[in-house]
């Protein structure tokens, strides 16, 4: 099983969104981390095929995946950003629904076992008979995630997962892909560090339409070896220090404040162990965040 | 699978609140018989003017009511004599009231002719029975007399084509020569109600505006909800959803104009009442010259099987607009304007037939009111057929048209 991504190229008008991105993924949970802006969404919805790259090409299992079509988008789950429902059906009913134009071949019982199976993983199953207008955002953002995860789906391509959800779904749907990630190629968009952390088998740091890096989190930790440092300074100090080196946390103690500077070992800093989040901080140092 | 996916693509329509009100509400508007407010304005104008006192509509209503139970039950009793009560009625008025009093010019009253009970019983005196069979009688010697003139007339007009060499004209002609001597279908009975019923739009007209309100969002329901995106991800989101999305429409579509025409029916038979099902369609002006001898009961049927084809073709074609259109308000506007031409053809005669719409379907009247046929490389063909292959064609064209606008991935 193998997704590669070969210099693929997007472009709206003069603007790169996609500006020659390749890599190549085998079986576990990859992090696509980045800003907004970045371009993780166009590249997300190119690799689901529902836009048009300019350039370049994803391949399945070596195959074009625009040749493949309907072989590929059975092998793939999709949650896409703003993922949209139908107001007027159940939760239930629509999972029904995605199993039939998944074109999933299960008798009617092995068909509500699954569903049940995927209101269970989610969190749903006490509101599965309820009409998915009376959801809130993370309710509905949890289903999104069963309809992708419904079939199970050799790739799992998901946009942004945990949008809307509170900490307590976060931790739990980090586990539930990480259970549900063995023999898949599971691709997490996000921005959030903390989603992918613990849970992804390579992160793939991605600005400006343009792909980093890719390593695995313990990796991208100890590229950071030695540039990561604390240091105690005065309240009325803090906004000089912004000004001259890469603050990534700022932490009250006491009548002082402790800095966490990524970067040159300022005089007087103690070094300390870089997470993702320095990582993160460090690699896009320069993104302003605005959004695409 | 594709079942599977109609059945939903059918609840998605029907599930919305809107569509269901607007469904029971066109249905109710499609049962009631609004001619008979015109009616009803038309009689207090004439009693004004005559000084005479007038009455309320729900009394006309239901007067309007009475009056038409009384006729069907006074036909029926003549109707249902067999051929040998008939002619043994026959006999006895002739022997009465005199041997000319079916075919004299003027009948004058005789003594005991308005008394009841008559010859056929308690309800019916004789000179309503004899006045019976004389309108029956003149009847079919107008709609024989008729016949007769289009043969005529076809002979001579085939004469001339013989003369010219016009393969077409002269095939035409035979076929007329053909249909019309078929002999039509003596009257027994009074023809109440299908007039009203068969030649009103009110059912169609109701029909197409729940397709466009169940069909113009067919296809932009995804991309409103964005849920297209979604489907563009699976297997069978593509051509089988669109495949399953002009079905459903196609189904609901025939459905709707079936129910509005029930509606219809039940409206008119529950107002003025139905009667002379059996008779033929020559009994009604509009059909006079109809070349096929059909009962009107069979004409009632062809028109629903018209109108349901008209329904599924308006549905599939509104949903192929749908799905070109960016969103659900566009879509809808422009369904209310493609529905206003296709209407508007329905109610004008286009020059070019062809160019007719499929509305045009949705009051067949046209096609049968005299041997309304094209010139198909020199083969006489009825367009009613001609009509249903345009669109059919029309359909499929616009409907894969459609898909692939749906499908295609966004730039």
């Amino acid at each position: 099983m193998e997704l590669a991504v070969e210099n693929l190229v997007k472009t709206y008008g003069s603007k790169h969104a996609l500006d020659g991105v390749s890599f190549s993924l085998k079986e576990g949970i990859y992090g696509l981390l980045g800003p907004n802006g970045a371009g993780k969404t166009t590249l997300a919805e190119i690799i689901a095929g529902i836009l048009r790259e300019t350039s370049g090409r994803v391949t399945w299992n070596g195959e074009d995946v625009r040749k493949l079509g309907k072989a590929y988008r059975e092998a793939l789950g999709f949650l896409p950003q703003a993922p949209g429902f139908y107001k007027n059906f159940r939760a239930d009913e629509f999972l029904r629904y995605v199993a039939a134009v998944k074109g999933l071949k299960l008798t009617g019982k092995e068909l509500d076992g699954k569903v049940e199976e995927m209101l269970d993983l989610v969190n749903l199953r006490e509101d599965g008979k309820r009409r998915i207008g009376e959801y809130s955002g993370g309710m509905r953002q949890r289903l999104g995630i069963a309809q992708a995860m419904i079939g199970d789906p050799e790739l799992l391509l998901l946009d942004e997962p945990t949008a809307g959800l509170d900490p307590r779904e976060r931790v739990r749907l980090r586990n539930v892909i990480s259970t549900v990630a063995l023999n898949k190629i599971v691709i997490w968009t996000t921005h959030v560090v903390s989603d992918v952390e613990y849970v992804a088998r390579e992160i793939l740091l991605l600005r400006s339409g343009r792909l980093l890096d890719a390593r695995t989190p313990k990796d991208l930790c100890e590229s950071l070896c030695g540039k990561v440092f604390t240091l105690e300074v005065r309240q009325d100090e803090v906004a000089s220090w912004q000004e001259k080196v890469l603050v990534g946390n700022v932490m009250r103690s006491g009548e002082n404040v402790i800095l966490r500077i990524l970067g040159e070992r300022p005089e007087g800093a103690r070094e300390a162990d870089p997470n993702l989040e320095d990582a993160y901080l460090y690699y896009f140092r320069d993104e302003s965040g605005e959004t695409k | 699978m594709t079942g599977k996916l109609v059945l939903y693509e059918l609840k998605k329509s029907l599930k919305d609140r809107f569509v269901k009100v607007a469904a029971v509400a066109l249905l109710v508007i499609s049962a009631v018989p609004f001619w008979l407010l015109g009616d009803y304005a038309d009689a207090m104008r004439q009693n004004k003017a005559a000084g005479v006192q007038t009455i309320s509509l729900p009394a006309y209503v239901r007067n309007v009511r009475d009056a038409g139970k009384e006729r069907k039950e006074k036909s029926r009793v003549f109707t249902e004599l067999t051929a040998l009560e008939r002619e043994a009625f026959e006999k006895s008025m002739r022997e009465k009231y005199g041997e000319d009093v079916f075919t004299a010019e003027f009948l004058p009253p005789q003594e005991g002719m308005t008394e009841l009970p008559g010859v056929l019983g308690e309800k019916v005196s004789d000179l309503e029975a004899v006045f019976m069979v004389r309108d029956f009688m003149r009847e079919n010697r107008e709609i024989q007399g008729d016949a007769e003139s289009v043969i005529k007339s076809a002979k001579a007009l085939g004469r001339d084509a013989v003369r010219s060499e016009d393969d077409y004209a002269i095939r035409r002609n035979l076929r007329i020569i053909e249909l019309y001597s078929v002999k039509r279908k003596e009257a027994r009975g009074i023809v109440l109600g299908w007039d009203r019923f068969l030649f009103s739009r009110q059912s169609a007209v109701c029909a197409f505006l729940l397709i466009l309100l169940i069909s113009a969002g067919s296809f932009t329901r995804e991309k409103d909800e964005g849920i297209r995106e979604l489907l563009m991800t699976t297997r069978n989101g593509r051509g089988r959803t669109a495949f399953a999305k002009y079905a459903a429409c196609g189904i609901t579509g025939g459905a709707v104009a079936f129910l509005c025409w029930l509606a219809s029916l039940a409206g008119t038979g529950l107002t003025v009442g139905l009667c002379g099902h059996e008779e033929s369609v020559c009994r009604l002006a509009e059909l006079r010259y109809c070349p096929w001898t059909l009962p009107i009961g069979g004409y009632a049927l062809i028109m629903l099987l018209c109108q349901m084809l008209a329904g599924v073709f308006v549905a599939i074609l509104l949903a192929a607009l749908s799905a070109v259109m960016p969103g659900g308000a566009v879509s809808y506007a422009a369904g209310v304007l493609l529905l206003g031409v296709f209407l508007r053809l329905l109610y004008a005669l286009p020059r070019r037939e062809y160019l007719a719409g499929p509305a045009s379907l949705a009051d067949p009247r046209r096609f049968f009111a005299s041997y309304y046929v094209a010139d198909a490389f020199g083969y006489p063909v009825p367009w009613l057929h001609l009509q249903t292959l345009f669109m059919t064609a029309a359909c499929i064209l616009f409907a894969y048209l459609g898909s692939r606008a749906f499908v295609r991935r966004l730039r």
